[in-house]
């Protein structure tokens, strides 16, 4: 079976590469990128199980990156990292129609958790 | 004003503004001591003179002018003795006849061309029956002492004044007398007419008495006066500060004198008030009335008054400036000075102690006031103060008191201006103080606002540190992706380091303290701190800087300026949609040049005019101080630079530092190491 693929969007390098080598470790082909615009442009140019991404980077938030895939492709799964205590902005990731969340500061276990919860069927 | 003065003296502060008062004071009564002030004083004495006008001339005394008419008529000067051997023939007529006839023309030799003309004129000096004086010179010098004629100085003994056992104490002392030629010096009576003149080149004062071979004589003034009043030298008495002459046919005559011998002349106005005839008039006149004519008015007004011949005429470079007249010819002061003493109206002098007395208590007055009171209080009730002196010294000095005005002036001036810049400079002091306490408060408050974005800049890297560190902590893990997973962490841990560099640098305590610094990495640091807070806004930063060499600036100041601004930007941005701030430093005209633009709403006019004022504020009540542009103004004024905003209604703002570039070797160094 194919492998799943996953952009991951996070403008802080020590979480994004950890987070990639670690899907990446796990069976999931993994693509990054360094802002809400590189994200979009990623999305745009491939195809992708999952889009996952922070919500505060340069150039392009994460609400509005989530906005324009949507656009794009409303049944995209996105997962939004936020750890961000504004709940305005955990609100219109929702309405926006974001699949998930995830709470900065996160565990392993805890994206662990969120990964089956994406890929139910995967054995994570 | 007493408690207040009480009050005062338990402030340090007062009490030094009272030592510099008190100092001050002292200085200007040494000053006045030693006669700093009497050029002042006697520029004050001629605008009083000024300010109270002229006066009416007594009719007692006339005098005739050699005047251009004359000159016009006889030809340039000196004329043939001739001439005033006419003159003196006619005025010898009982018709005209003046009760003293004063020269100011000296005859000191013999004109040899025309011994004739001496001899008419010996002739009707000898006729003339009335007192006739002739004047002559005192020289000061020992060198021309050998040249003294002794015969000449015989008659000269006449006129010494009685020795009385007292006489003024430092009178003008002089070592040779140019007498007229022998036969007027033995004929008519002698006077000298030596005016004195003040270091400015004016004369307000007449030499009325000199010291010779320790005989002390007459002026021509004083004894036009004294045979006027049926008085000879022989009746004079001499004091310390006083002439005396008992009995005149005008009774007691009581003349103040200086310790010098002269005294102040109470000028009636310039030439034009006195009555005067032309030299040449006075000839034509008589020359129709000798043809049968009536006897005309100028020649009948002479008849028993004091009449003084001499010149007048511009040409003739006898000119003295009074403090009516730059050309006062000195014939007119001797007029004036004899209508002083005919009229007794003198002017004295205050003694010093009136002036010291007067510096002390208004120089204290002022002091008193200077401390109790505001500069916007106390300098009007001082300006009052003074003028009320002024107006009662110039009514004191038109009834001829002469207080003075120049000392006491100076010293309220010196003693306020004292107190006053001290008070100044400790004010400037404080404010600097209350201004870096005000930058600092400032730099307090936006923490408060940073330590959000700091907290979770902190939480996001010790996260990514959390997740690395549990990733290698668990059991079995691979040896080689342990390896991989911790020289990770490194960069995240450099990064951290970086914000914390970025926060103290910062917070740094204020301290005005310039030191050589890389603005690139000052504008990055700080950028670190806001950038979260400015992406949480959806603002993208542009960020375009050079390496800037040779800047000196207080670091943790600039941060807050800079800071300052992007906050600034951020709320300008709050309703756009497209949000961008771009911060570009480069290089301007020598020197650096920070701009912080964004795409915002721009600076409505009204607040444009009053943006670096402190308070000044478009935000909601309770969003922002007010105090931010006005801060960040001072810092950068504080630094030698200067800002600027260019702004556009609904296009956004740029803001634009400047900064001075420092050239100096040992700061290139000091970056370098």
């Amino acid at each position: 079976m194919k492998a799943k693929k996953i952009l991951v969007v996070d403008d802080d390098p020590g979480v994004r590469e950890f987070v990639a080598d670690w899907l990446e470790e796990h069976g999931f082909d993994v693509e990054t990128a360094e802002d809400g615009e590189d994200g979009f442009e990623k999305f745009k140019n491939g195809i992708y199980d999952l889009v996952m991404s922070d919500m505060i980077m340069p150039k392009m938030i994460g609400n509005e990156m989530l906005r324009r895939i949507k656009e794009v492709k409303p049944e995209q799964m996105v997962v939004m990292l936020t750890g961000v205590k504004e709940d305005s902005m955990v609100a219109r990731a929702k309405a926006l129609g974001c699949h998930f969340y995830l709470n900065k500061p996160f565990r392993l276990e805890d994206l662990t958790r969120q990964i089956k919860e994406c890929f139910p069927e995967e054995d994570v | 004003m007493f408690d207040g003065v009480l009050r005062a003296f338990k402030d340090k502060r007062r009490v030094l503004e009272l030592v510099i008062g008190l100092v001050l004071l002292a200085a200007s009564i040494l000053a006045d001591t030693r006669g700093l002030f009497t050029a002042f004083e006697n520029l004050f004495l001629d605008i009083r003179f000024q300010v109270r006008g002229e006066r009416a001339f007594p009719e007692d005394i006339r005098f005739i002018g050699i005047d251009e008419a004359s000159l016009d008529v006889f030809g340039r000067w000196p004329w043939s003795r001739d001439k005033h051997a006419i003159l003196l023939g006619i005025l010898r007529n009982e018709q005209f006849r003046p009760a003293v006839l004063g020269y100011d023309l000296l005859f000191e030799s013999r004109d040899q061309n025309k011994l004739e003309g001496d001899d008419n004129l010996v002739h009707q000096v000898k006729s003339f029956p009335n007192p006739l004086i002739m004047p002559y010179f005192f020289e000061k010098g020992t060198a021309m002492a050998y040249e003294r004629n002794e015969k000449k100085e015989e008659y000269l003994l006449k006129y010494a004044i009685p020795e009385s056992g007292s006489r003024p104490s430092r009178l003008e002392e002089a070592h040779k007398a140019s007498l007229p030629f022998i036969e007027l010096t033995e004929l008519s009576h002698l006077a000298f007419v030596n005016a004195p003149t003040d270091p400015d080149g004016r004369t307000r004062r007449a030499q009325l008495l000199v010291k010779y071979r320790d005989r002390v004589y007459p002026s021509l003034d004083f004894l036009c006066v004294l045979y006027f009043l049926g008085a000879t030298p022989a009746d004079v008495e001499l004091s310390k500060n006083e002439i005396l002459v008992r009995k005149t046919r005008k009774g007691e005559l009581r003349i103040p004198v200086s310790p010098e011998g002269d005294m102040l002349i109470n000028y009636y106005g310039d030439s034009v008030g006195i009555p005067s005839n032309s030299y040449v008039h006075m000839l034509t006149e008589s020359r129709a009335w000798m043809e049968g004519g009536s006897a005309p008015e100028g020649l009948q007004n002479l008849k028993d008054k004091i009449v003084l011949i001499g010149v007048s005429a511009l040409g003739l470079e006898d000119r003295r400036v009074t403090p009516f007249h730059q050309y006062e010819p000195g014939i007119s002061i001797h007029a004036q000075a004899i209508a002083t003493i005919l009229e007794q109206n003198y002017l004295v002098h205050a003694p010093r102690a009136v002036s010291f007395t007067i510096i002390a208590v208004l120089g204290l007055l002022t002091i008193a006031c200077a401390m109790v009171l505001k500069i916007g209080r106390s300098l009007p009730l001082i300006a009052g103060v003074l003028c009320a002196y002024l107006a009662a010294s110039q009514a004191l000095f038109n009834t001829g008191i002469w207080v003075d005005i120049a000392g006491p002036a100076l010293a309220i001036l010196l003693v306020f201006a004292g107190i006053s810049s001290f008070r100044y400079f400790t004010a400037l002091e404080e404010l600097k103080r209350t201004q870096d306490q005000l930058i600092h408060s400032a730099k307090m408050a936006s923490l408060g606002q940073l330590s959000a974005g700091i907290a979770h800049e902190f939480r996001n890297i010790l996260h990514a540190i959390g997740l690395h560190v549990e990733y290698c902590a668990r059991p079995g893990t691979d040896p080689e992706k342990i390896t991989k997973n911790l020289a990770r962490v490194k960069p995240i841990i450099d990064n951290a380091n970086a914000v914390l560099n970025g926060l103290l640098t910062f917070a740094r305590k204020n301290e005005s303290n310039k030191t050589p610094g890389n603005l690139k990495k000052t504008v990055e640091d700080t950028l670190l701190l806001v950038e979260k807070e400015l992406m949480s806004h959806q603002i993208i930063v542009e960020t375009e800087l050079v390496d800037i060499p040779q800047t000196s600036y207080d670091a943790g100041q600039l941060s807050q300026v800079i800071m300052n601004l992007m906050n600034n930007a951020r709320d300008a941005l709050k309703d756009e949609a497209e949000k961008k701030v771009t911060l570009k430093l480069s290089l301007h005209n020598g020197q650096a040049r920070l701009d912080i633009g964004d795409n915002g709403s721009g600076i409505p006019p009204k607040v444009l005019k009053h943006l670096f004022e402190p308070f000044v504020t478009s935000k909601p009540a309770g969003k922002g101080t007010g105090l931010g542009l006005s801060v960040c103004h001072g810092i950068i004024r504080n630094h030698g630079g200067d800002i600027k905003v260019t702004t556009a209604q609904g296009k956004g703002t740029t803001w634009h530092i400047y900064l001075p570039m420092t050239r100096r070797q040992e700061d290139t160094e000091k970056l370098a190491a």
